[in-house]
């Protein structure tokens, strides 16, 4: 099925919108059950055959068709994208009143359309409570959203991805239409460069900019290139994006396209990722369909062709040089900049190679504006920013809030605070190739050039919130085994010297560290840090190095006082029966799997350290607080 | 000039053209800078990352070797921030390096052993189980691995995929993980596969002719050539005790043959070190060979020659010395009195000999080596390059993959270089006239019908390539013009087709593609029936194979030196049969070949290992080679045998030194004018556009 067929001009385009557009307002109500990846696991197609069988046993005229004003009052049932908050999923959402149900069940479904549908009323027990109890009926007034700025985000959640005339109804192709037949190339550069627009893959470099290098070197051949590899543990903004909204990026590549002079594109995707690239596949089928992408694009001299190339999922591949030679069919390995893409990307060619999220806010920033677009952020990083907010908030999630946003509003008035009633420590940022930040920088701006002054960085945005109970060393060594397992071997340093820091902070978490190997690990980190060919092996230091600079007391406790302060590493973790408290009660002896804890009834009890294998049975058990860690 | 920038390093300035890699600009102020992954004649990786110096500007150090340089640029070697980096990135190699060097070929010219001498921590700090390999494990007969000693360089895999184009070698694994391997069930049979183990700056990549053969510091070096075909690769002759050649590497000479060698010349070393060597002459005696000394061997040899007279015949050789060669026909044509003297007994047909003197005369070939790979379009025809001249191979593979120049490759079978060809040309075999003359008409605009199997397009879009072109290369065989039916009308087209892209404007170099180490040599010395040295006619004489013809009717005594026609590849039976028909056959050569088995005279000569000289290679340069190890117990030079046969006679062949033939050579033939052992110098002295 092909919802729009040849499109020859920008007002045919037009007409799409209009028709759509008074479709979906006569008295239409949605039901748009999540279909991301999270919710999909989570149980939406069961609730997504409920509702169905639910309206259908009330006669409630269902739409097939999107755009199908026939009968008046019908509803249109249909998968949307991921709305970001998917710890409460599988979540349902109403329009337009925007009731926003979460952890919704099949058995849930009859009252939603009795009460909901039917009716128009709320079901308040489906509805976000917060500690106090305060329930909150739509979307944006809920804690997590309140404080968030959609700009990439805005429609994924609310349209229908498998229909290409949803995105339309949101001026979807529109900037196209103004790019192809109201602005040269360079217009269409100068406006995404005064936006400010930086590339939300990780190095922030100004889209604009690449842009131009790349529109300048005279080639009758050159290839846009999106990078759609998140090789970073955690992160799926740009998952999301390609689930929830994919022509967002077509859209985005069609104009970078136009503006460098490239008639081809790529979409370098990971194969773990095949709900997002089935998405893409359906929305490039549409576009082309449509004539908004393929030859003459609008009927515009233009022609612009999309494919999508599936990456094994190497970490590397995502590197720009790397994830070139992978879709030429070579090793993914990335090899000494310069030449730059812009000069010689793919087979060759000039290249622009950009994030997923990059693109998205090009269409955006081409129908509103670049003083628009300013107008959210900071000076010299603006627009918003998504982040993959996990860890030990109340909230977790995809949010996307204003460059700039600190530190604090993030994890307290988004995230709700710490989960655990702990205090909070500090947050990873940018996954393994970030750094952490600690309750100092509680109002540090979330920015390229703030970040990067603390040690962090944006990179693809990942954000994990730790609490007192979280051991620093550990989570070094937990992002250094990551990266160690990442390198591509290609160059020595990375190679050799991940293998050689992993192995320090293995024995310093094993608590067999010296201060020499502090001293080393710190030596090698920055060698490695300087040396490296790639972006991988140049940042894979950084969460050793913002540790040792933040929390260094922690790394002294583990090889100077064999203590891990945060109680999180077994090798250091021992139990004591306390003998002024211990009232002799035998439950621990009796409860320990190894039979470690001896004593005389009414005395007090002894545990040995020997047979000991720290599973924490005895503490857990004693109803005197007699064990201690 | 806008395409020079200026830069400074370590406080000297230095002007460079654009592009240059900063290591190479401070190569040329003499500022050493360590290296491993990095090689000139390969794309720069950056792997290593031993190589970081400190730039101006740059917040972290940068790897010299795949920086280019930039107007202005300042950037510091000598300090003590870049010797602990170098220092460090040292420290990280050894950590798996199982440092064996007691026991590795490598060692004592091993740059990771030379670079921790100089620049490497006195110690180690990094307590770790080593990787293990099985060890050493062959990939092919000719090429060993060691994996523990490899530090991943990827020069190996780079050369076989960059410049041979034969990637049988890559890298298996990922990261930490990673080894070099071939793929499953098919070796590294590349036919430049030794060139790897030059390239590893470790010893990881290891000959099985060379390994726990001789250690660096007993060997001695010597400059010589490659005699095995007609590039004349440089080569260094290595040896133990001036006794064993143990091994050839290349010598560079980006004029020939770059940094490589090929897998037929590099391992060929054995046959000096033969133990079957000759170490005295031999005679027929009551139908056996015998010892004999040289007086009695030359006297008897001599008689039997004279005898003859003019019914003699001398055949010399494409892998001699000019200067062997030379007075090998003037012993034959003075001493003997005959003038049946040739340098081969390929067949060759009626006229084409004359047709090519005359065509060498006039300076029709004047290609040069390292144009081909600055011309545009590069013709080969009538030769399996890959096999005949194995170097000339990966020029043209330069040209085609990494210049973008177009190959024009006609040839009756497919080849390996017909994969790079636009367009592959398959003629008949045995049409090469045909073949040329519809090329030809192509190329200047006449008419003609397609006779000689190939397509009517595909004749067009060579000539459109090569008109199309600035400059343009024709590569011919020899064996296309001499041996090739009509092949004096290959010449002709090709003559038509230079003068018709030259009327074009098209400038064009022609070079004749010889196979022996001095075939074009042995031809300019006038070993030639027919032709004096410098192709000065002569009275007719008999080629080669109509001597071998004739043998026991016009021809009763032959003198062969350094030949085997009785393992002659086509003609075995027939030549055997020949050689036992003659009253009187001499054979020198350094072992006892299956033609000296039927000798009456066996001499037992030296191999070019032992000797001094010139060799002429296929775009006629003159190169020398020089004695490496000692004469094998009683073997003389060619020349000094010539000379001895010559003074028995009472001839006057009165030559002190070589050298002193060469000025002979030079005052009689015209091209080699002012050539002396100084003037050819180490790379050998182009004489391929002299009159
Ligand atoms: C090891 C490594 C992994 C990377 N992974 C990604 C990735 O998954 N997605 C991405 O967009 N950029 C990634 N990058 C950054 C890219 O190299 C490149 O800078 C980016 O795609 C450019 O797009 P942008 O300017 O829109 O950010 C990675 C870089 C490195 C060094
Ligand atoms: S830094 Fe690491 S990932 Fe990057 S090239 Fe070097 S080995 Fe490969
Ligand atoms: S075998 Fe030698 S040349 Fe090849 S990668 Fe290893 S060290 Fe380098
Ligand atoms: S020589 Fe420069 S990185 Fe290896």
């Amino acid at each position: 099925m092909t919802p729009v067929t040849k499109l020859s001009s920008p007002q045919e385009l037009a007409e799409v919108k209009q028709k759509t557009l008074s479709a979906l307002e006569t008295g239409c109500t949605r039901v748009l059950v999540c279909g991301g990846t999270g919710c999909m696991a989570n149980g939406a197609p069961a609730v997504m055959e409920a509702l169905q069988k639910a309206l259908d046993e009330r006669n409630v005229p269902v739409r097939v068709d999107l755009v199908d004003d026939s009968k008046e009052g019908t509803v249109r049932l249909g998968y949307s994208g991921c709305p970001g908050f998917c710890q409460v999923g599988p979540i349902v959402r109403i329009l337009p009143s925007d009731y926003f149900y979460i952890k919704v069940t099949p058995e849930d479904a009859a009252e939603i359309v009795e009460k909901t549908v039917q009716k128009g009323e709320v079901v308040d027990r489906l509805l976000f409570t917060d500690n106090d109890g305060k329930t909150y009926a739509k979307r944006n007034e809920l804690p997590f959203y309140r404080d968030q700025v959609n700009v990439v985000l805005a429609d994924s959640g609310i349209i229908e991805p498998g229909d290409i005339r949803d995105y339309i109804a949101k001026d979807g192709y529109k900037a196209i239409a103004e790019a192809l037949f109201g602005m040269t190339s360079e217009a269409v550069i100068a406006e995404v460069t005064q936006s400010g627009l930086r590339g939300r893959g990780g190095g922030g470099f100004p889209t604009g900019v690449k842009w131009g290098f790349t529109q300048r070197v005279q080639s009758p051949k050159k290839y846009v290139v999106c990078n759609a590899d998140e090789g970073d543990p955690g992160a799926f903004m740009d998952e999301s994006i390609m689930e929830g909204n994919p022509h967002a990026l077509l859209e985005g590549m069609v104009i970078a396209g136009y503006a460098i002079g490239a008639d081809e594109g790529y979409i370098y995707v990971r194969a773990e990722y095949p709900l997002a690239i089935t998405r893409l596949r359906t929305a490039i089928a549409q576009a082309e369909a449509a004539n908004l992408l393929g030859d003459n694009i609008l009927g515009s001299p233009f022609s612009f062709h999309i494919h999508i190339k599936e990456g094994a999922g190497a970490f590397v591949c995502g590197e720009e040089t790397a994830l070139i030679s992978s879709i030429e069919g070579k090793r993914g390995m990335p090899r000494p900049k310069p030449p730059f893409p812009a000069n010689s990307g793919l087979w060759g060619k000039p290249t622009v190679v950009n994030n997923v999220e990059t693109f998205a806010n090009v269409p955006k920033i081409i129908l509103n504006g670049a003083e628009w677009f300013r107008s959210f952020g900071v000076e010299k990083s603006t627009g918003t920013k998504v982040f993959a907010l996990t860890g030990a908030v109340v909230n977790t999630g995809l949010i996307e809030v204003p460059m700039g946003t600190t530190l604090g509003d993030v994890v307290f008035k988004i995230g709700g605070g710490i989960r655990t009633g702990k205090g909070f420590k500090a947050v990873q940022i940018g996954g393994p190739s970030g750094g952490c930040l600690t309750t100092e920088h509680i109002d540090l701006p979330l920015d390229y050039d703030s970040l990067k002054a603390a040690g962090a960085m944006v990179g693809s945005g990942g954000l994990v919130v730790m609490d007192e109970d979280t051991c620093m060393v550990e989570v070094a060594r937990y992002f250094m085994q990551f990266t160690q397992k990442e390198s591509c071997g290609k160059c020595v340093l990375c190679r050799e010297g991940t293998k050689q820091m992993l192995a320090l902070l293995e024995k310093i978490v094993g608590g067999e560290g010296t201060l020499e190997d502090i001293e080393l690990l710190e030596e090698l980190a920055v060698a490695v840090r300087d040396g490296s060919l790639c972006g991988l092996g140049k940042t894979a230091p950084n969460p050793v190095l913002s540790t040792l600079k933040y929390f260094r007391d922690e790394y002294l406790a583990h090889v100077v006082d064999k203590k891990c302060p945060a109680g999180e590493c077994k090798a250091f973790k021992g139990y004591r029966i306390i003998e002024e408290k211990c009232k002799g009660c035998s439950l621990c002896a009796r409860k320990c799997p190894v039979g470690a804890i001896s004593g005389e009834p009414k005395q007090p009890y002894t545990i040995d350290q020997e047979t000991c294998i720290k599973c924490g049975v005895c503490f857990d058990v004693c109803r005197f607080g007699a064990v201690e860690k | 000039m806008p395409d020079e920038v200026t830069l400074t390093i370590d406080g000297k300035q230095i002007t460079v053209p654009k592009g240059t890699l900063v290591i190479e600009a401070a190569k040329k102020l003499g500022i050493d800078i360590p290296v491993f992954c990095y090689h000139t004649k390969l794309e720069p990786v950056g792997a290593c990352r031993q190589c970081l110096v400190k730039i101006e500007g740059f917040p972290k150090p940068q790897v010299s070797c795949s920086t280019q340089v930039a107007e202005g640029m300042v950037v510091h070697v000598n300090t003590p921030e870049v010797k602990q980096m170098w220092e460090s990135m040292l420290e990280f190699l050894l950590i798996n390096h199982p440092l064996d060097c007691p026991v590795c070929d490598r060692g004592g010219e091993c740059p990771l052993q030379d670079n921790t001498f100089k620049y490497g921590p006195p110690d180690s700090r990094f307590e770790h189980e080593k990787r293990h390999f099985e060890k050493p494990v062959p990939l092919s007969s000719l090429v060993l691995l060691d994996r523990e000693r490899c530090i991943l360089c990827f020069r190996c895999v780079r050369f076989q995929r960059e410049i041979a184009d034969q990637p049988d070698i890559y890298v298996a694994n990922r990261g930490y993980g990673d080894y070099i391997d071939i793929f499953p069930g098919k070796p590294f049979e590349s036919n430049f596969s030794g060139n790897t183990i030059e390239l590893c700056p470790v010893g990881a990549l290891l000959s099985s002719l060379f390994r726990f053969r001789a250690r660096p510091w007993e060997i001695t070096k010597t400059e010589s050539i490659c005699p095995n075909c007609g590039v004349g690769c440089n080569i260094t002759i290595d040896d133990r005790r001036r006794r064993y050649v143990v091994r050839f590497l290349a010598r560079i000479n980006d004029e020939v043959n770059e940094h490589w060698l090929c897998d037929r010349g590099r391992f060929n070393s054995h046959t000096i070190n033969d133990p079957d060597r000759l170490v005295k002459p031999l005679v027929r005696k009551n139908g056996e060979l015998q010892e004999a000394t040289w007086e009695e061997a030359l006297t008897v040899a001599l008689e039997g020659m004279r005898a003859a007279g003019s019914h003699a015949g001398g055949i010399g050789s494409p892998a001699r010395t000019n200067e062997a060669n030379y007075l090998f026909q003037k012993f034959m044509r003075q001493v003997i009195g005959t003038n049946n003297v040739d340098y081969t007994f390929e067949k060759r047909t009626d006229g084409s000999t004359g047709a090519l003197a005359s065509a060498i005369a006039s300076v029709f070939f004047n290609g040069r080596i390292s144009d081909i790979a600055e011309s545009d379009a590069i013709l080969c025809l009538g030769s399996d390059i890959s096999y005949d001249l194995p170097l000339l191979d990966l020029w043209i593979k330069k040209a085609v993959r990494k210049l973008g120049k177009n190959l024009v490759f006609a040839y009756p079978l497919k080849a390996e270089l017909a994969k790079y060809a636009r367009p592959f040309l398959s003629y008949h075999y045995g049409q090469e006239a045909e073949f040329t003359r519809e090329l030809a008409s192509a190329v200047s605009g006449t008419s003609w019908q397609p006779l000689a199997g190939v397509r009517m397009e595909d004749i067009d879009l060579a000539s459109e390539v090569l008109k199309s072109a600035n400059y343009v290369t024709v590569m011919v065989a020899k064996s296309m013009i001499e041996s090739a039916e009509n092949g004096r009308d290959v010449l002709k087209s090709l003559q038509w087709i230079a003068d018709s892209l030259k009327s074009r404007n098209v400038r064009v170099q022609v070079m004749l593609l010889v196979q022996g180490a001095n075939t074009f040599g042995a031809m300019d010395v006038g070993l030639l029936p027919g032709y004096l040295p410098g192709y000065k006619p002569a009275d007719k004489g008999l080629t080669g194979w109509e001597m071998l013809e004739k043998a026991g009717s016009d021809i009763s005594a032959l003198w062969i030196m350094g030949q085997n026609p009785a393992r002659d590849l086509f003609h075995t039976e027939a030549f055997t049969a020949a050689l036992q028909k003659l009253d009187m056959l001499v054979v020198q050569d350094h072992i006892l070949t299956e033609t000296a088995r039927y000798a009456h005279v066996v001499l037992p000569s030296s191999t070019f290992a032992e000797t001094e000289g010139t060799f002429t290679n296929t775009e006629r340069r003159i190169q020398r080679i020089n004695p490496a190890i000692r004469r094998v117990g009683n073997s003389k030079a060619d020349t000094d045998i010539i000379i001895e046969a010559a003074s028995l006679a009472g001839a006057d062949f009165n030559y002190s030194k070589v050298e002193e033939i060469l000025t002979e050579i030079s005052n009689t033939v015209p091209q080699y004018q002012g050539v002396t052992f100084d003037a050819i110098g180490p790379f050998g002295r182009y004489l391929g556009d002299l009159k």
